[in-house]
């Protein structure tokens, strides 16, 4: 796994990749910044340009576009009052009545700097655990694969916010979408209904499926809200004075950025539960061990160091499955996934053994996106909190443009056009009525996966199906699975014998 | 919004029904295995969501998110701070809602027909044009400075970095120094 690392640094200071590497941070941020637009809908509208790279330049671009867009989101949370991200929303608490306190400055570089700790601690852990799970994968074989992408897509529906049962059926739906076209394991179409474009090219074409999920649905979703992105009247300038101050606060506030950065690990960790939970979650657990908890929210520097170096230390967490097993735990992960594709690669379970050079090219990209996305940062909050004040009105046609001009350039078919507005127009209807999307999106990238593992399973076992319960890993992980899906039932249990419930 | 809900998953039940379960009575046992294993329970939490939708103390339970198991976390909490700004508008009915989803599909499908027809060439700048100075009501010189800016960026990032040759329309224009479109239409 180590012998990547030479070869690893050398791509990242070559100029074309650092080029590349900041490209993706400045338009993440760009998007970042913009309350509603996240990476995800970058990365959507990008793909067409990651099918034009080599496996290098798309791997170094994704990095940019993956792991910056929250840094971007701290700007707005402090400056204007609004996140530009959801996974800014705890950095409010204290980094807007921090600038209204006349420490715009400082708080940025806070946010700033907590996000480059937190995510370098995060892919130092990352690094540190990789081995040790890399010595269990080879106990995993396919039975084993596929009760980790079932429980996976259980535990996404669970942690993913609303309605369980909605979030199942998204996976579902996922996963069946993912079922449609030519199925290379048993050589026949399937639920094509003679639909040559399909055929052609074997299944649902997954840009024009991210890109309908998560861009064209965002523009039914601007427009049925209107307004502006942001409110007007609030915002408050950074200037520059402070922002060392800001980043020196991070290390003098070394138990929390340590703290927010463990536990901001161990929810990437968990599948589904995301950025929003980590800063959260970083943001009380400062609060509770805090030694005067009363002036948390009034503007003390602890409260965004605390939530941003959370929010960013996830990603190194969320990588360690998505690299070791080939299973993603979020809609992010899942886009790597689906760019890892693009560019030729096939993620799996010996993924990391045999191309250690991208794991390292994935960790070297990532921090450099974060010093990177610091320095814009530092340079041009002011500039940044006023792409906020575009009217959404504006803002619509643009993206729509590009999201479609996109989806044409992945494989130059009309129809694919046409499908991606079909399935923001389902996205859009799934969103409204509490489905997750996150759950389809990933039930959608392990579709194929599941099946192949499932196939596999199978033929080791002459057809008998209970190679899924006889073997140690596989049962153990359908037993989870269980207990998860029985969670709701126990919880409503336990809430009928708890005193509360009794008084 | 429960009735929208109500029929939204009927439809969904319907497609699953006779994309996963009808269709793929044509497919042997083994081919439409996993599609079966997928799809039975799928249908099934689906009936549960209508009956859930008709009945909500049934569906109560299942709103239940990992976040609820963490101390000190309150989901609704999270649910709302996520909201929070996001647009700064104030909520509409279903009906206008509903209506602005017409409005804003009427564009986008129009945008497809018109570049169908033309090719994107044409169709973006017109489709860019006519939503500024109708939908957006965007004065006509920056309107059409914005659409410059546009058509710059797909034709250096699309037709000059990916060498990407755009849909040029099924109409075909053939006049003598100028001839484009004219593209056979794909098999859907």
């Amino acid at each position: 796994m180590f012998e990547g690392i030479v070869p690893g640094i050398t791509q990242v200071l070559s100029p074309e990749m650092m080029a590349l590497v900041a490209l993706g941070t400045f338009i993440s941020i760009i998007f970042g910044v913009i309350p509603g637009l996240s990476s995800v809908t970058a990365i959507a509208l990008l793909f067409p340009f990651i099918f034009g790279m080599e496996q290098m330049q798309g791997i170094f671009f994704m990095t940019g576009l993956l792991g910056t867009a929250t840094i971007g989101g701290s700007v707005t949370a402090i400056l204007l009052n609004i996140p530009g991200t959801a996974v800014n929303t705890a950095t409010m608490f204290d980094g807007h009545p921090m600038a209204k306190n006349g420490e715009a400055g400082r708080a940025i570089g806070i946010a700033a700097t907590a996000s480059v700790v937190g995510m370098m601690f995060g892919l130092l852990v990352l690094i540190l655990l990789l081995p040790l799970v890399l010595k269990i994968i080879f106990l995993f074989q396919p039975p084993e694969f596929f009760m980790l992408i079932l429980l996976g897509l259980v535990t996404v529906a669970f942690a993913a916010k609303g309605n369980m049962i909605k979030g199942l059926i998204s996976a579902g739906f996922g996963v069946l979408i993912a079922l449609i076209g030519a199925s290379p394991i048993f050589g026949v179409e399937r639920f094509t209904f003679g639909s040559q474009n399909y055929i052609k090219y074997d299944s649902i074409p997954l840009i024009a499926f991210f890109v309908g999920l998560f861009a064209v649905r965002e523009v039914i979703s601007y427009a049925t809200k209107g307004g502006t992105v942001a409110k007007q009247g609030e915002r408050i300038h950074a200037g520059f004075s402070g922002i060392m101050q800001g980043a020196k606060d991070v290390f003098v506030h070394w138990r929390i950025t340590l703290q927010s950065s463990v536990l901001g690990t161990i929810i990437g960790l968990l599948p589904g539960v995301g950025g929003t939970v980590a800063n959260f979650l970083g943001y009380t657990l400062g609060m509770q061990t805090s030694k005067d908890p009363s002036r948390w929210g009034t503007g003390i520097p602890e409260g965004v160091v605390a939530s941003e170096s959370a929010n960013n230390a996830k990603d190194g967490g969320a990588l360690m499955p998505t690299l070791a097993f080939g299973i993603p735990g979020s809609v992010e992960m899942a886009l790597l996934l689906v760019a890892f594709t693009i560019v030729g690669l096939v993620p799996g379970p010996f993924f990391v053994t045999e191309r250690p050079d991208i794991l390292w090219a994935l960790i070297f990209g990532y921090t450099m996106s974060a010093v990177m996305a610091a320095g814009i940062v530092f340079l041009s909050a002011d500039l940044l909190a006023r792409v906020t004040i575009v009217p959404v009105k504006y803002l619509l046609p643009v993206v729509l443009v590009f999201a479609l001009v996109g989806v044409y350039a992945s494989r130059q078919s009309i129809w694919d056009v046409a499908l991606a507005l079909i399935v923001g127009l389902f996205g859009y209807a799934l969103d409204r009525l509490g489905f997750s999307l996150v759950t389809m999106a990933i039930g959608f990238v392990l579709g194929f996966l599941a099946e192949r593992n499932f196939a596999q399973s199978l033929q080791m076992s002459a057809g008998d199906y209970s190679i899924f319960f006889t073997r140690p890993i596989s049962a153990t992980l359908f037993v989870v699975a269980i207990i998860i899906l029985l969670l709701p039932i126990i919880r409503a249990q336990m809430s009928k014998h708890s005193p509360a419930a009794t008084d | 919004m429960r009735n929208a809900a109500i029929i939204f998953e009927l439809v969904l039940l319907a497609m699953l029904g006779y994309i996963f379960f009808i269709s793929a009575a044509d497919l042997l046992p083994r081919q439409r295995l996993v599609p079966l294993i997928i799809a039975i329970p799928t249908a099934a939490m689906l009936i549960l969501t209508i009956f859930g939708e008709i009945s909500p103390r049934l569906m109560r339970q299942f709103n239940v998110s990992i976040i609820d198991f963490m101390p000190s976390i309150d989901s609704e909490e999270i649910a709302r701070m996520e909201a929070v700004g996001v647009i700064d508008s104030a909520p509409v009915s279903l009906a206008t809602e509903l209506r602005q989803i017409a409005v804003v599909l009427s564009w986008m499908w129009g945008f497809f027909v018109v570049a169908f027809i033309f090719g994107l060439l044409i169709g973006i700048p017109l489709f860019l044009i006519s939503f500024f100075l109708i939908y957006s009501k965007l004065i006509w010189w920056k309107t059409l400075l914005v659409t410059v800016i546009i058509m710059l960026v797909v034709w250096g990032a699309f037709m000059q970095i990916l060498g990407l040759q755009l849909w040029s329309g099924i109409l075909e224009v053939d006049i003598g120094f100028l001839s484009w479109g004219g593209e056979f239409i794909p098999p859907i």
